[in-house]
């Protein structure tokens, strides 16, 4: 009798829960944007647009990303291929959600997680409602796309996604502004080792990037860390941290915050548009490169200029070039103009 | 831990059910009670040691008076009338002399964390400036506990009940804990009372899925309210009231607008959070709302609006002030000295001014709040004064629909004053603001919000009168919805929960808002 009693309503339950799936992630996949250019912030979704497996190296990370890196200056340089897949305030369980959807398309070689990342979190939260949010707005688009009903034409519901858009800059989001932070020059001292200890890392958290490991090896790639220089958001416990986190995760971790790993030497009075927040292209060139660098020193990473099947990449990158002179030359500008008032000042 | 957050509906409510659920009966009091502190735990963390020590001192007290009461029973039979009569009289001192202590203790704790920094700001600035020889005092500043307006006020309530007989004392601490810190009542209340509430959280009926759909449709209606509606009026609000000098006197009334329809679409949703879930669970919470705007004056609106903490009050303060010694003494005086109904209406009028500043008061150390309080004081006075003064012609027509619509819409403009009121950054940006209403009114109302978010915002608004003319009426749609063929109730429950999905004001595109009056 006991049984007889709840087995009829926990049924029932779950025939409810099971229709209220279907009809959540139905909606969802009507709210979905038709266009990757919509997909995610900055022009991440351009990875979807990429013809399949000829992205070799994938940097998946937040706004330091799209505004760190560069990866049409590999192509350039070094016919490597890559994509900077930033979005403000991506989380480690946001990368692993979405490596899934970029790895049904593209076989890169490397994935660079931005190890910011793992710090990543908003005002207010707690590790786990953190996790339980993110990890939600992966799983229901409902969450993640609850909005796109605002601007979607009603047309729009019925048609077919068309996921073809690329994006130039494969990602990268160039920022021209030049702003230091001068009323706090302090935090130009921000990797300070005195007393440092390794930040907290919730388990959660870890539990994630092992995923994120084991789903890169199952494709056969390789994934790597990297701590993208960052001198308001950055510190020495968080680069213990994530150093700690690497060996754990047994992948390699290049902080390019520290002196050593950081020859090029960021200048925080002239490479960032927002006082040491992000950097603009100045700061981003000098990243880009160093990274490309190591890349390539320690990947196999084929150079595919003039290669047949990639003839995308090099119109791409010839527009990128195209326009690279300007905007680089207008950050130079601004650079030099920055430079010449702190003088004034003394 | 919000009660409108995705770790709140997606790990810690299904998680506690299941478990609640599964678990022996004798073992559910004792999730519950886990339960609570987890989720205080989460949302205070070391301000849990206030939620125990008071839960502690207020348990112990509560034991005493029981001991007392036990006692005298005990001993009565073997003594003589006399002995009876002392042996009453030295009970019932003891007993007040611990409500008293126990009481005034509790008070003082909410003082010190809530106002004595505010009382003390300005002498402490006047000393420091005008007497230089006054040593330099700086009161350090205690962080407010979550939910400590609740829980203390619920510990008072336990103690008078108790010390008037109504009711039974706690023999164990957990029970007084599992009372105070029950999570659906401890962020925002209401304010329950523990011979209503304390039989089903110590011992819980059985799983019911009658209970569970109801709950968890409540909690649906609350969700909807607070995260459809009151968040999303929140963008125009917030920058209207923030920056006023920037806005039309259109904007400013409509603000006022927004701003009570999020205030009442809020705390209710809160409400409906906290009531859906406790029914959830079988446990009974008192109603705080009961369709305000319906009210035909001030006074009905308090009856109709925070209903347990208008409650609190009037038994709590009101009742016991206008009885007490010094306050029948002032009535004779004043009976004395102005005639027979000035000897009836000042002691009242006395009780109702200082419940008044209480409710003012309660809601946040400010002038602000304590000018909110006098303003209802003033209302309710000036609706008493002038009550027998209008004309029969008038009076006789009181139950006439014009009538009460009239009445109706007067108490919403007194109401929405008040909330301009109780929004305003301070007395002199509620003067600027009322002085801004005179400036042209060209100016678009799109302040913070698009147009298709203001399309939702006014369709939410209009659902939510529709649903409290209903209540209004009497329908209980829940009931009603239950007694429909089952795939209307489903559809009518996963149209709900997509539409709190969809239409919602949250993630990027919105700032996230707590609850306002878990502040308090």
């Amino acid at each position: 009798m006991l049984t007889k009693s709840w087995i009829r309503p926990a049924l029932r339950t779950a025939a409810f829960l099971l229709a209220l799936l279907v009809a959540v992630q139905g909606v969802g996949h009507l709210m979905m944007p038709t266009s990757n250019r919509h997909l995610s912030g900055y022009t991440a979704g351009g990875v979807l647009g990429e013809k399949n497996n000829t992205v070799d190296v994938l940097v998946m990370g937040d706004s330091n990303t799209a505004q760190g890196i560069s990866p049409m200056e590999w192509y350039h340089a070094r016919g490597v291929t890559g994509y900077a897949y930033g979005e403000g305030w991506l989380s480690i369980y946001n990368i692993y959600y979405r490596l899934l959807q970029i790895f049904k398309e593209q076989s890169p070689k490397v994935v660079v997680v931005s190890a910011d990342t793992v710090y990543s979190r908003r005002g207010g939260d707690t590790y786990t409602a953190a996790a339980v949010r993110e990890i939600s707005g992966e799983v229901f688009p409902l969450v993640r796309f609850h909005d796109e009903w605002k601007n979607m034409h009603l047309t729009e519901y019925f048609k077919e996604n068309d996921y073809t858009w690329r994006d130039v800059n494969k990602g990268f989001a160039p920022i021209t502004d030049v702003s230091a932070n001068m009323y706090n020059a302090q935090v130009w001292n921000y990797m300070n080792a005195e007393g440092a200890k390794a930040e907290y890392v919730p388990a959660q958290m870890k539990w994630y990037l092992r995923r994120i490991r084991d789903l890169c090896r199952k494709h056969g790639a390789e994934m790597m860390m990297i701590a993208v220089p960052a001198c308001t958001s950055w510190n020495y416990s968080r680069s213990l941290g994530a150093a700690e986190l690497a060996v754990e995760l047994g992948v390699p971790y290049v902080d390019y915050n520290l002196r050593e790993e950081n020859p090029i030497g960021i200048d925080w009075r002239v490479d960032t548009p927002d006082g040491g927040n992000h950097l603009n292209v100045l700061g981003a060139q000098k990243l880009t490169d160093a990274l490309g660098e190591y890349l390539t020193a320690h990947y196999a990473l084929e150079d595919h200029r003039g290669q047949p099947g990639y003839e995308e990449w090099d119109e791409d990158s010839a527009r990128y070039q195209e326009a690279k002179q300007e905007i680089w030359g207008c950050a130079r500008q601004e650079a030099d103009h920055q430079l010449q008032v702190l003088a004034e000042n003394g | 831990m919000a009660y409108h957050s995705s770790v709140y509906l997606l790990l810690f409510l299904p998680l506690m059910w299941a478990l609640w659920a599964l678990v022996p009966q004798k073992y559910r009091a004792g999730v519950l009670l886990g339960g609570s502190l987890w989720f205080y735990w989460c949302g205070a963390n070391y301000g849990i040691v206030w939620l125990l020590g008071i839960a502690a001192v207020v348990w112990l007290l509560g034991l005493a008076m029981g001991r007392t009461e036990a006692l005298c029973a005990a001993v009565r039979p073997a003594l003589d009338p006399p002995g009876r009569k002392a042996l009453k009289k030295q009970a019932a001192a003891l007993k007040r002399c611990l409500l008293v202590s126990g009481a005034a203790g509790l008070v003082l704790v909410l003082v010190r964390i809530k106002y004595l920094p505010f009382l003390l700001r300005v002498p402490l600035q006047w000393l420091a400036e005008n007497r230089p020889w006054w040593p330099q005092l700086s009161l350090s500043s205690i962080t407010q506990p979550l939910g400590i307006s609740f829980f203390l006020l619920m510990g008072i309530s336990y103690l008078v009940d108790v010390s008037r007989g109504a009711a039974q004392p706690a023999q164990k601490y957990w029970q007084v804990l599992s009372f105070l810190c029950f999570w659906p009542h401890v962020v925002e209340g209401p304010f329950d009372r523990w011979d209503k509430t304390a039989p089903a959280l110590l011992d819980p009926p059985a799983p019911s899925y009658r209970a569970l759909c109801f709950g968890v449709q409540r909690m649906v209606w609350g969700l909807f309210k607070k995260i459809v509606i009151a968040d999303r009026a929140n963008a125009f609000v917030k920058l209207v009231f923030d920056d006023w000098t920037q806005y039309s006197g259109a904007a400013i009334v409509v603000g006022t607008l927004c701003y009570t329809l999020q205030l009442y679409a809020e705390f209710s949703g809160c409400m409906d959070l906290a009531l859906g879930t406790a029914e959830a669970f079988g446990v009974p919470l008192s109603e705080n709302f009961r369709q305000p705007f319906f009210a035909r004056s001030v006074s009905e609106f308090w009856r109709r609006w925070h209903i347990t903490l208008g409650a609190w009050l009037r038994e709590y303060v009101f009742q016991p002030v206008i009885v007490s010694k010094p306050m029948m003494r002032f009535g004779k005086f004043c009976r004395g000295r102005f005639g027979a109904a000035a000897g009836r209406s000042l002691p009242v009028w006395t009780g109702l001014l200082i419940t008044w500043v209480l409710i003012g008061l309660w809601h946040g150390a400010g002038l602000i709040y304590l000018v909110y309080g006098l303003y209802y004081f003033l209302l309710q006075l000036l609706g008493e004064i002038a009550e027998p003064h209008l004309p029969a012609a008038l009076t006789a027509k009181r139950e006439t629909r014009w009538y009460k619509a009239l009445q109706m819409l007067r108490t919403f403009v007194l109401v929405n004053f008040g909330m301009m009121l109780f929004r305003a950054n301070g007395v002199m940006a509620l003067l600027q603001m009322l002085r801004r209403l005179f400036t042209p009114w060209r100016q678009s109302l799109l302040i913070g919000i698009d147009a298709k978010d203001a399309a939702v915002l006014a369709a939410g608004a209009a659902l939510m009168l529709a649903v409290d003319v209903l209540h209004e009426r009497g329908h209980h749609l829940r009931s009603e919805l239950a007694a429909r063929p089952l795939p209307l109730r489903w559809a009518v429950m996963i149209a709900g929960v997509v539409a709190v999905m969809l239409f919602g004001a949250y993630g990027d595109h919105y700032d996230p808002a707590g609850f306002i009056y878990a502040q308090f």
